[in-house]
């Protein structure tokens, strides 16, 4: 189902690449959809302290750069999810990582699909990797964006760092993997 | 075909200036406006411009104002902390005549605010004139990166057409949303060297200029100068007014808002044209001059104005002053915040959603 | 000398000054969290916790530290400290005053009143956070940036021909004939935090003795915004701050001299 717009909200705690993962979305997105809107959410920099960014992608003029509910919630840091849990339309989806997951969702009218990127990337070497691995998640479910676009804003991201790159490739081709094999809507 | 970059509204704000021909920039850190200065850093010495960090806010207005004494197109940036610390330098860039552009990335305020999150809390103070003697400046107010990037070029433009200072009025949101901007050079009228401008005699065939303050320059006779400055003004008034209206034709409730409020009040124009209620918006573009008399038509003709605005309520009074009581004002102000997700330490104090505009609009239908 | 009896509670208690958050306001790796132990240890000791009346600057120290300090505290404009602790002492000169503050609220936008309360010779006591950079808004460049230091405005790092060289604050003060004390330390080990332990407690004792201005600057680490892991923050301060920074007393006099009229 192609769809005219999507929106997504990407939260977790700063440091882990949240920001990222929403550029890269962003960035990825003009070769599709002829509006595209990104803006973070944060005061001062700081690591440990909680930051999300709205995405959306449209055909038709964004104006609102905010949404009170998206199409779909990226929960990278599982302790985000109580103050996200209200963030998603009924009928949406939530990702949610299950590392440190204390509590539960209440919600039955949206989808919530669990997502193991800390441990994905902890496997491949890094925790860091953990964007990555929900950039690919998110793609492979949503189709909001086809994956090829994605990895040439990677690519020109971390073009000069080439281990860098082939890491962050592999990681978003596992989670892209997992992401579309998942059957949503 | 010009190029087209994903940048938000800080950047957008730095390139254009630099499309408007303007190489000089004195800062000062502050958040939420801090992409300016750092891409001034990284791009102005590749093109032989000028980059200072000044010590303060404070001393970056008087670097501005002999920049401007100058005959060179200088800019700093800052928010509204900052703003307040230089009211006294733009006062006497006022006194002065001499053409500059600040750049005010509003936050909430009064005192430190939040420490820089959102907030429309400035636009009394900005449009008012925040220092003493009764000068005026031109206040711009885009609601997008591209306009942003446009309006930057129009800021040097009109500064150096009239002599004022010219504001450029933005916000967190505006600042740190990023969107597809053209990179395109606007056009502008031709105008006349900047011969009054501290040079050195030698660069200007011998002749000198002696700058001590206006009350010297007007013979000694201020009024002169207010004389002079009021026909100014009304040059600008009339020609430099700056609005856009959205579906108000034949709406029965017009919304007034903005930069980044316009923004969630297109979009709640929409969500309630969908819903059958005819709503429409008008949205200022220069703060002043104030659009009053396109304002004052639209509201009469539609009939209800409903102003949405992220403050306790500053622009709402210029509304009543234009629609002279003919037409009722209603307010959607900084209560009409909520966080979605009930948690301040992740959303700041909350936002005026879309949805809660459209609230406030099947109230007044 | 006195015995110090070390119990379990002193070695790793929580100083009873210090408010129980359950989060910190600081980043990992941060040195603050070590400041803001050694003053509530400090001033407990001294026993002025009743008296005493802190004024934070802007920076990351603005909200954290009022916060955890169990005193009387205030936030204050950015670079106003020394003049607002100013008309506090002088309304209230049996309290404790002191002041906390970064590289642009004590050295950039601050410098104008903080040399005038030197000047003014006020018995205050200024605790001055040095991180070479402006940590709060993203790490651009403070006047105590290193020489070819790379901040976000400073992307090719300082250069001293267009930014002139790095602010020495502990030097500057130790000039001005109203100051008691001004040293310099770091937390950075051990040993270090017990000599800035000493060097706090001397610096207040210069106020309530009513002698002179005493000062105490510390050179902290900033993991985010120097882009370094904590550990390799240590060494560099280690190695490249400290070169820049000599550690140690620049100026400690037990009274301040006045011409021969004034006694």
């Amino acid at each position: 189902m192609v769809r005219k717009r999507y929106d997504v909200i990407i939260t977790g705690i700063g440091g882990m690449g949240v920001l990222l993962t929403g550029e890269m979305i962003v960035r990825s997105a003009p070769a599709q959809y002829k509006n595209v809107l990104w803006i973070p959410n944060y005061t001062t920099a700081q690591r440990g302290a909680p930051c999300d960014c709205i995405v959306i992608l449209s055909d038709e003029e964004i104006y609102s750069p905010l949404v009170d509910q998206a199409d779909a919630v990226v929960v990278m840091a599982a302790s985000q999810l109580k103050a996200f849990e209200g963030r998603v339309k009924p009928g949406g989806f939530i990702l949610l990582e299950t590392y440190g997951l204390e509590d539960k969702w209440e919600r039955e009218d949206v989808k919530v699909i669990p997502m193991s990127a800390i441990e994905t990337a902890a496997k491949g070497g890094d925790r860091l990797g953990a964007n990555m691995v929900a950039l690919g998640m998110y793609v492979g479910i949503s189709k909001a964006i086809a994956p090829e676009h994605i990895e040439k804003t990677i690519e020109e991201k971390f073009g000069r760092k080439r281990k860098v790159l082939h890491h962050n490739l592999e990681l978003f081709r596992e989670g892209l993997k997992m992401g579309t094999a998942e059957k949503v809507i | 075909m010009a190029e087209r970059l994903l940048i938000d509204g800080n950047e957008a704000i730095a390139r254009g200036a630099i499309y408007g021909d303007c190489k000089y920039f004195f800062g000062y850190p502050i958040t939420p406006q801090n992409e300016i200065p750092e891409f001034m850093s990284r791009e102005l010495p590749k093109i032989g411009g000028v980059y200072v960090q000044s010590e303060s806010e404070a001393a970056s207005v008087y670097m501005v104002y002999v920049g401007a004494l100058a005959g060179a197109r200088v800019m700093t940036s800052t928010s509204s902390p900052g703003f307040s610390l230089m009211q006294e330098g733009i006062s006497y860039i006022a006194e002065a005549e001499v053409p500059a552009v600040i750049v005010n990335v509003m936050r909430m305020g009064p005192g430190i605010g939040t420490g820089g999150q959102h907030g429309q809390t400035d636009y009394r103070q900005v449009t008012k004139g925040g220092g003493h003697g009764a000068y005026h400046c031109i206040v711009l107010a885009p609601y997008s990166s591209q306009e942003c990037f446009d309006y930057m070029q129009l800021a040097f433009h009109l500064a150096d057409k009239y002599r004022v200072l010219v504001l450029v009025l933005t916000d967190f949101i505006i600042g740190r949303m990023a969107e597809v901007v053209e990179l395109r050079k606007l056009g502008f009228e031709p105008l006349p060297e900047k011969d009054w401008a501290l040079k050195g005699k030698a660069f200007k065939g011998g002749r000198r200029r002696c700058y001590v303050s206006a009350a010297f320059s007007y013979g000694g006779v201020p009024p002169r100068y207010y004389q002079h400055m009021a026909e100014v003004y009304q040059k600008i008034r009339d020609t430099e007014v700056r609005y856009e209206t959205y579906r108000d034709e034949d709406a029965v409730l017009l919304l007034l808002a903005y930069g980044s409020s316009a923004r969630m009040a297109k979009r709640a124009a929409d969500m309630a044209r969908a819903e059958g209620c005819r709503v429409g918006l008008f949205r200022p573009v220069t703060l002043w001059p104030f659009p009053e008399d396109a304002l004052c038509q639209a509201a009469r003709r539609v009939g209800k104005v409903l102003v949405v605005e992220d403050s306790p309520g500053e622009l709402v009074e210029d509304v009543k002053f234009a629609v002279q009581g003919k037409v009722p004002v209603h307010l959607l102000g900084i209560w009409g915040r909520y966080t979605p997700q009930g948690d301040i330490m992740t959303g700041g104090s909350g936002i005026i959603y879309p949805e809660k505009i459209l609230q406030e609009i099947r109230g007044l239908i | 000398m006195t015995e110090e009896t070390v119990t379990r509670e002193k070695l790793w208690g929580r100083p009873k000054l210090r408010v129980p958050i359950p989060f910190s306001f600081f980043c990992p790796g941060c040195h603050y969290g070590i400041i803001v132990r050694l003053i509530c240890e400090v001033l407990e000791e001294l026993g002025v916790e009743g008296r005493a009346i802190g004024l934070a600057g802007v920076g990351c120290s603005f909200g954290p530290f009022p916060v955890s300090i169990d005193i009387d505290f205030t936030s204050c404009p950015h670079g106003r400290a020394p003049a607002m602790a100013t008309a506090i002492k002088r309304i209230y000169p049996e309290n404790v005053v002191f002041t906390v503050q970064g590289d642009g609220d004590l050295g950039a936008i601050g410098l104008g009143c903080f040399m005038n309360a030197l000047i003014r010779g006020e018995k205050l006591t200024t605790i001055f956070l040095n991180n070479a950079c402006y940590g709060t808004t993203g790490g651009q460049m403070a006047p105590t940036t290193l020489m070819g230091m790379k901040t976000t405005t400073t992307p090719e790092g300082r250069d001293p021909r267009t930014t002139g060289f790095p602010l020495h604050a502990a030097e500057l003060v130790a000039t001005m004939r109203g100051v008691a004390y001004s040293a310099r330390c770091t937390v950075h080990s051990p040993a270090n935090f017990r000599r800035a332990r000493k060097a706090l407690k001397t610096a207040f004792h210069k106020q309530i003795d009513g002698i002179g201005y005493g000062f105490v600057e510390f050179l902290s680490a900033c993991p985010i915004n120097w882009r370094l892991s904590p550990p390799d923050c240590i060494k560099f301060i280690s190695e490249k701050m400290i070169a820049e920074y000599p550690l140690g007393e620049f100026k400690n006099v037990d009274v301040i001299e006045l011409p021969e009229e004034w006694r």
